[in-house]
């Protein structure tokens, strides 16, 4: 039906396809609950390590990221595709443009949530945040993002309805954007089926992924959120939305600022001074635009306040612009240099990453699927009561959850740093900070188990309220064609040829993306981009083999790999880190948060033999300690035969190994194995360990930080 | 208290609906009435449930229909001027709706094409309450506009707004994209800019300068295109407009950046330029919205006149276009219809009321042979027309025509900003050529530089963003207050106004009759009432609202008689009562006098008093008795009075400078332009907006005495800006004469002063918004 | 900061690419009328006919 058919002046009939919706608000529920149980789970083994009841696939170090994995990309995905999926058709008064890319884009999506789950708790993992997921399935992931992407914009072509409203322009935003970060971000060299190493390194690994890690939550967490408010709010108290003309600067002004707020997530690190004060000062400037919404969502309440206390999906969205609010002011401030100081690698930051998600997703989720499951399955809701439990715990535990955060956060930070007149630490070994605030860890766990809770009373209520409904006839709806004539109301005559330049215009804006991306990445892989500093040397065999243990087992998600320029860290740890030392690091592993110390300088600190019991039980070196026991690197065998492959991709990559290190690197790691099991068989270990991951592990964590080390100092960069 | 289905006023008499099922609807009014039963007879009675859950966003008047049919809209010629053809070749005209009130409004409109065949859509604009319905062939405008009407929506067809809102489309679309490419440039070059600033090394630091080069080219190209033409045609005709000194400051910087780049230097003034531009454009595009949606009143010409008319045809009399009337044409005009055009009546007599062109309202007798002009109103009965004198040659066109040729030839008035542009701008290039001149011994490109970024720096950028807004916040503060502001001059006229010219019909007075010393022996409102409820004359409406006021019961009246201009005579419970000139008689016999007056507004006094406390000089110029006027003037203290002034001598009289002319819009219409500022109080709204400055919906003193503050605050804000940018300027003027410039202290200071310029705009007018507390 | 070779023509692209959006907006007439689509989005089902219950208790 091309749109600009002469006008008959009969409406045509058309029905929504809600059965896709409806798929997706089950799969948000399913997976929803998955996301928060494991979070809870995560949570409560911070505060007693017993709860992995010491089975290698439970431990923290994988299950974290399949949390953050199943709480972004399927809870939230879901969720938004199933917010989208309802509200773009009824903006654009057409069905999708396809039913089969619909079902296409809901099973594989369903199937990268799968794989994600059969990968992540096994060890298979690229070992960058928020992006763990191996390389077939980012390709999957891109596939089935391309699928949704053509889904989309060819019902905005199909549209019957003029005007594309602002919450159709955030989700393109997301559309757009996602799908650049992501490809971008998943640049990885494949090994083997299950192991890839990320393109870039180091410093520079770490400014992509963290561009990434930001974008992915502004664009994946809050952009369609933004959307789907301003779709759902104003249906849901049926008044207009308070300013359509603050939403459009709204819009704009948020996709131009967001882009460049990524760096604030490497303050004090080894970035350049300027990339560091830009990501501050852009993100500072990102609270005008979500405060434009948040007035905006909040405004559009005004004459009806009396819906939050009685219509749950009301009083759901409305807490949930308040917590966005919150969560977007806290954020700024966080990346003002000087807070940030404080706050970096403390607990703070998952006490403002939940605010946000919690807070902001968590919430308007549920007011969007109370508003949405009466209307898809034609019933009354089951029970307003049930409801408003599940608000207030779900509150309760939020508040929690914050709270103990913002204690262990600032604990954790006024210790770490605190030292006398003399300069020497007061609290030198790191373990007291720890013991200090486990008891908050217990409180954020019972606030994690209440907003679980609340999760499964919404799920209860939706079950009896879907059981409920009578079957729903197809309803019909009508709209008009859209007539050319009202494209521009007073067009000039020749509107066909304005269709030329803009595939024209998009095609060649692909080609210099394409193009130039073709074109830099190879010379970004020659060497002449990569600063050298004479005394750093690649890992040694074993070493890469114990990194990619490392990796596997997630230690970056407790330990920070990163020495700030700052008086107390470079007393309690050592040399402040340089750019040069991450050079060969294929993903950087810097991590984002210190549960436990950094290992920036573990390197020759501790005997092999104190690594060696402290891996069998952390208790036995340091009391008190929440570490998992990794009992199993004791008696599992990570073949060597794989080296000589992760080395040539390594040197694809930039890194110097010699072809004659390559073909002798078996023979090299077996004897390098060979010395720390003989050191470690005279303090009595058995020799059959040589084999073991543990062995390869312990070369890995004794190499960490000795080249830059030797280096004579530079006087350390004074803490701004 | 039950309130009416259709338009939640409150229903005093409920008429019901019948009885669908068990239930019965309550409405005000058969209006309303008449409009359930259509849309239930076409099963749109959703209406109601969407109104209901909706809410309405304005106050909804009951129903009033007129009987017009409407069919003057498929005459040929009126499609001509009225209809345009859009791209699908379908014909399509804008309809500007009354009562549109809530979003059923919306929903019933759009759904147009369903229930009147031969429309293919229908789209409705809410906020300026205009529909453009595109018809099919089969269609008729006529349909529409009779559909409309019945369901309540009485239809304006507007004039052939094809050019004139194409063009306005068109230019709003252009500044909207050079908006756009000056905000996403200026961006973008500011985070290149600011990392440079932040310390960029060698190898990034010249792909970042080269950066900011080519992302301000299409900044100083398209989107400042704007300034540089205005630049150039204020320059040719010999004016000094604020533009001048902004596009040469931008020209310096571009070539200067251009020129640094191509020496590999990396200095360039790019960032803080680009986001003055955006922000020029900014504070301008609000400037011209504000000020558009005051103009697009004006298009709405349709209240002083009807627009269909009954002229007499070869087979009885059909319906034209008023416009369409030639000389000699015969025509009909019913009771409370406004003459189109001059003529002679033929046949019937009744009571014209002239208040339009003579600003009293006492109506005249009128009957065979007597002389009519367009504008003036019909009180009585019908009356047979022939046209002597059609459209401009009619007295009310003559009246308009001149005050539009006065209006064009109005000079500009050489507005605050662009004196200080003019001093402005050759201080600047003075101190820039002496800057270059000390410099020179040093060596040619030091100079230059210096000297250009003298005048790069010096762009009196704080002061062009800030008086726009000003105004634009003034203006937008007077039109939430139902005042109708033209341009934005007239803030600056109006703070510098000395003498008061006061109208008095309408403007002081009430402009209608009131009822003043009615002495009676016997009781007599219930007669007053019974006999003069029917009357249309003025004078019998007071009486009426007197009696009423008494609480006054209808009674029985027979062989009730008016007879115009003598007054009304009726037997009630047998005897004979007669009401005319002042006097009730009974059976012949005087029983009780009363007279007629046109009362003072009770604010008049203590506003005009406030005038005089403000330092105004006031006096009233009226065309009404000498005795009268004086006595007004005694009552409400003004100074001096003239009295008896025909519109010729009232402009003379008023033509000195800093005149402020209040008056009704109509007849006032030469002195209102005449007056350095003209006030229309009351009268037609648009051919007061044509030949006033200031148009008043509220009637009465009161928004004039608040124009007037608002006028003298928003003008001293103006200034403070002036002062403010000034000291900037002068700062950075010193900054470059001590060599201490740079992008980065340019990037500071620039911005800064446009902050503090905004933030002392936003607090300068915050203090206006409590005036209108008071 | 080799990866910069990467990012910034990203971020212009990204830039140009939304930049272009905008100006097709604009050009299509997305923002002549800024008022009404606030009110139609919430339009968009069919409604059933008034239902009777409403009418007495105004």
């Amino acid at each position: 039906m091309s749109s600009n058919q002469m006008r008959t002046g009969k409406p045509e009939t058309f029905t929504y396809d809600d059965e896709i919706v409806k798929k997706f608000v089950i799969a948000t529920l399913l997976w929803g609950a998955v996301a928060l149980l494991l979070g809870v789970t995560i949570a409560f083994q911070l505060a007693e390590w017993r709860f992995n009841f010491e089975i290698p696939w439970l431990t923290f170090g994988r299950l974290r990221p399949l949390h953050t994995n199943a709480a972004i990309f399927a809870f939230c995905g879901n969720a938004i595709f199933a917010g989208i999926y309802y509200s773009h058709q009824r903006l654009l008064k057409s069905r999708l443009f396809s039913d089969v890319l619909s079902k296409v884009h809901f099973w594989g999506w369903q199937l990268i949530i799968v794989s994600a789950a059969l990968t992540l708790p096994f060890g298979i993992t690229t070992g960058k945040e928020y992006a763990e997921l191996e390389w077939p399935i980012d390709i999957l992931i891109t596939v089935i993002w391309v699928v949704f992407a053509v889904n989309f914009f060819g019902t905005i072509i199909r549209r019957r309805e003029r005007h594309i409203y602002v919450a159709i322009w955030f989700y393109i935003a997301t559309i757009i954007t996602v799908a650049v970060l992501h490809i971008v971000n998943s640049l990885e060299f494949p090994v083997s089926f299950t192991k890839s190493y990320s393109l870039y390194a180091g410093v520079q690994d770490a400014l992509v992924q963290w561009w990434y890690g930001h974008n992915a939550v502004a664009f994946f967490l809050t952009t369609p959120f933004l959307g789907l408010m301003y779709y759902f709010i104003p249906k849901a108290v049926n008044r207009p939305v308070y300013s359509y003309r603050l939403s459009i600067i709204h819009f704009w002004s948020l996709v131009f600022i967001y882009i460049w707020a990524g760096p604030h997530h490497l303050l004090y690190t080894t970035l350049p001074e300027w990339a560091q004060t830009l990501g501050m000062v852009f993100s500072v400037m990102l609270w005008m635009p979500s405060w434009g919404g948040m007035i905006n969502g909040l405004m559009t309440l005004r004459g009806v306040w009396n819906k939050v206390r009685t219509e749950p999906s009301v009083r759901f969205m409305a807490t949930a612009v308040t917590f966005y609010g919150m969560a977007t002011f806290e954020g700024p401030l966080l990346s003002i240099k000087s807070v940030n100081a404080i706050a970096h690698f403390t607990d703070w930051i998952p006490g403002h990453v939940h605010s946000g998600t919690i807070g902001w997703n968590y919430m308007l989720i549920s007011g969007i699927l109370f508003y949405l499951v009466p209307k898809l399955w034609n019933t009354e809701l089951y029970s307003k009561k049930l409801a408003h439990q599940q608000f207030w715990l779900a509150t309760f535990g939020l508040v929690l959850y914050i709270v103990s955060m913002w204690v262990a956060g600032i604990t954790q930070s006024l210790m770490w740093r605190a030292m006398d007149d003399a300069g020497r630490l007061i609290y030198p070994n790191f373990i007291e900070t720890v013991i200090k605030i486990v008891p908050m860890y217990w409180v954020r766990a019972i606030g994690g188990t209440s907003v679980l809770i609340s999760f499964i009373i919404m799920m209860y209520n939706f079950y009896r309220t879907i059981k409920q409904a009578s079957v729903k006839e197809e309803t019909i709806y009508e709209a008009y064609a859209l007539d050319a004539s009202s494209i521009e109301a007073h067009a000039s005559a020749h509107r066909k040829l304005e269709g030329v330049p803009m595939i024209f215009s998009v095609l060649s804006l692909i080609a210099i993306l394409v193009g130039s991306g073709i074109e830099i990445i190879p010379s970004l892989l020659a060497d002449k981009y990569i600063v050298k500093v004479s005394a750093i040397k690649p890992y040694t065999p074993l070493e890469l083999h114990g990194r990619d243990i490392y990796i596997k087992e997630g230690c970056y998600t407790c330990h920070s790999q990163t020495v700030r320029p700052m008086a107390h860290e470079v007393v309690r740890y050592g040399k402040a880190s340089n750019a040069a030392e991450f050079v060969y690091d294929h993903p950087f592993q810097w991590g984002s948060k210190r549960t436990g110390p950094d290992l920036a300088r573990a390197g020759g600190k501790y005997p092999h033999m104190w690594h060696y019991k402290h891996f069998w039980d952390p208790r036995e070196m340091t009391a008190g300690s929440i570490m998992p026991r990794y009992h199993w690197l004791f008696d599992q065998k990570l073949p060597y035969t794989g080296i000589p492959a992760k080395m040539r991709v390594m040197q694809k990559l930039g890194v110097p190994y010699t072809d004659q290190q390559i073909a002798s690197s078996i023979d090299d790691a077996k004897a390098q194995a060979k010395t720390i099991a003989d050191e470690l068989a005279q303090s009595g270990v058995p020799a059959k360990l040589a084999e073991m991951e543990i062995v390869s592990l312990i070369a890995y964590i004794q190499r960490l930080g000795i080249d830059y080390g030797s280096v004579p100092d530079e006087p350390a960069q004074e803490e701004k | 208290m039950l309130k009416c289905a259709h338009c939640d006023e409150q229903a005093l008499r409920p008429i019901y609906s019948a009885a669908d099922g068990e239930y019965q609807f309550p409405f005000c009014c058969h209006g309303c009435l008449t409009v359930f039963e259509l849309l239930k007879e076409k099963s749109l009675t959703s209406y109601y449930k969407i109104k209901n859950a909706s809410g309405t966003f304005k106050r909804r008047s009951p129903v009033t229909t007129s009987s017009e049919t409407f069919n003057f809209l498929d005459d040929e010629r009126f499609e001509a001027t009225h209809s345009y053809l859009n791209y699908e070749g379908q014909r399509t005209m804008d309809f500007y709706l009354e009562g549109i009130h809530c979003l059923a409004c919306l929903w019933l409109i759009e759904k147009l094409p369903e229930y009147v065949e031969g429309v293919a859509s229908a789209k409705l604009d809410i906020e300026k309450s205009v529909v453009s319905v595109v018809i099919a062939h089969t269609g008729k405008f006529s349909r529409v506009a009779q559909e409309l009407n019945q369901l309540g929506y009485r239809p304006h067809a507007l004039a052939n707004s094809n050019q004139a809102k194409d063009l306005r489309i068109q230019e709003e679309k252009k500044y909207l994209k050079r908006l756009g490419i000056a905000g996403a440039a200026a961006g973008n070059i500011m985070i290149y800019s600011f990392s440079l600033y932040a310390g960029a090394d060698k190898s990034v630091a010249s792909l970042f300068n080269a950066l900011t080069v080519i992302l301000a080219i299409p900044v100083f190209t398209y989107s400042a295109w704007p300034f540089y033409q205005s630049a150039i045609t204020s320059i040719r005709n010999k004016t000094l407009s604020i533009d001048i000194p902004i596009a040469l400051s931008l020209l310096m910087g571009f070539i200067m950046g251009g020129w640094n780049l191509w020496h590999g230097q990396e200095e360039n003034y790019f960032d803080s330029l680009t986001t003055l531009v955006f922000l020029l454009l900014l504070s301008r595009y609000f400037l011209k919205k504000i000020q558009d949606k005051g103009l697009s009143l004006t298009d709405l010409h349709f209240f002083y006149r009807n627009e269909s008319v009954q002229r007499q045809s070869t087979n009885g009399f059909e319906e034209v276009y008023s416009d369409f009337l030639n000389q000699g044409d015969i025509i009909k005009v019913h009771r409370e219809e406004f003459i189109p055009a001059d003529g002679i009546v033929l046949a019937g007599s009744s009571l014209m009321n002239n208040s339009l062109l003579t600003g009293e309202s006492i109506p005249v007798k009128v009957d065979v042979g007597a002389q009519v002009f367009s504008g003036t109103q019909n009180l009585g009965d019908e009356l047979i027309i022939q046209i002597t004198k059609v459209a401009h040659e009619t007295r009310l066109g003559k009246i308009l025509k001149n005050v539009e040729q006065g209006w064009a030839l109005r000079s500009r008035t050489v507005d605050l900003t662009s004196t200080v542009a003019k001093y402005f701008t050759l201080c600047v290039v003075l101190m820039s050529l002496l800057l270059f001149a000390i410099l020179l011994p040093e060596g040619m490109e030091i100079a230059l530089t210096r000297a250009m970024t003298l005048l790069i720096v010096t762009c009196p950028c704080a002061l062009a963003i800030s008086v726009p807004l000003t105004f634009h916040r003034s203006l937008s503060q007077a039109s939430k207050h139902g005042i109708f502001i033209k341009s934005d001059e007239v803030f600056e006229k109006l703070a510098k106004v000395k003498e008061i010219f006061l109208d008095k019909t309408g403007t002081i007075t009430l402009g209608r009759l009131q009822v003043i010393n009615l002495n009676s022996q016997v009781p007599v409102n219930n007669i007053i009432y019974s006999l003069e409820k029917k009357s249309r004359h003025p004078v019998g409406r007071a009486l009426v609202e007197f009696a009423l006021e008494q609480s006054a019961k209808p009674l029985e009246v027979t062989e009730y008689l008016e007879i115009p201009g003598l007054g009304v005579q009726g037997i009630i419970n047998g005897k004979l009562y007669h009401i005319s000139r002042g006097e009730i008689r009974e059976n012949g016999k005087v029983i009780a006098t009363f007279q007629v007056q046109d009362v003072l507004r009770y604010d008049s006094k203590t506003i005009i008093s406030h005038f005089k406390k403000l330092g105004h000089k006031v006096s009233i110029i009226s065309g009404d008795r000498r005795e009268v006027v004086e006595q007004v003037a005694r009552e409400t203290g003004i100074d001096n009075s003239y009295a008896e002034i025909s519109p010729e001598e009232k402009v003379k009289i008023i033509k000195t400078n800093d005149s402020l002319m209040v008056g009704d819009g109509a007849n006032d219409a030469m002195a209102l332009e005449a007056a350095s500022v003209g006030i229309a109080v009351s009268g037609a709204m648009d051919i007061s907006l044509r030949a006033a400055d200031v148009y008043l919906t509220t009637p009465g003193l009161v928004s004039v005495e608040k124009i007037l503050i608002l006028s003298r605050e928003t003008m001293q804000v103006v200034k403070r800006n002036l002062i403010l940018s000034l000291c900037y300027n002068s700062l950075s003027v010193v900054f470059v004469f001590m060599g201490m410039i740079s992008p980065l202290v340019a990037a500071i200071i620039m911005p800064a002063s446009s902050l503090t310029v905004l933030i002392s705009t936003l607090l300068g007018t915050k203090k206006m918004r409590s005036l209108w507390k008071s | 900061m080799e990866i910069l070779i990467i990012l910034m023509p990203l971020a212009l692209g990204m830039g140009a690419l939304f930049v272009f959006l905008f100006l097709w907006a604009v050009k299509r007439g997305q923002y002549d009328d800024v008022e009404t689509p606030k009110y139609r989005m919430l339009l968009d089902e069919t409604i059933g006919p008034m239902d009777p219950k409403k009418g007495k208790e105004i």
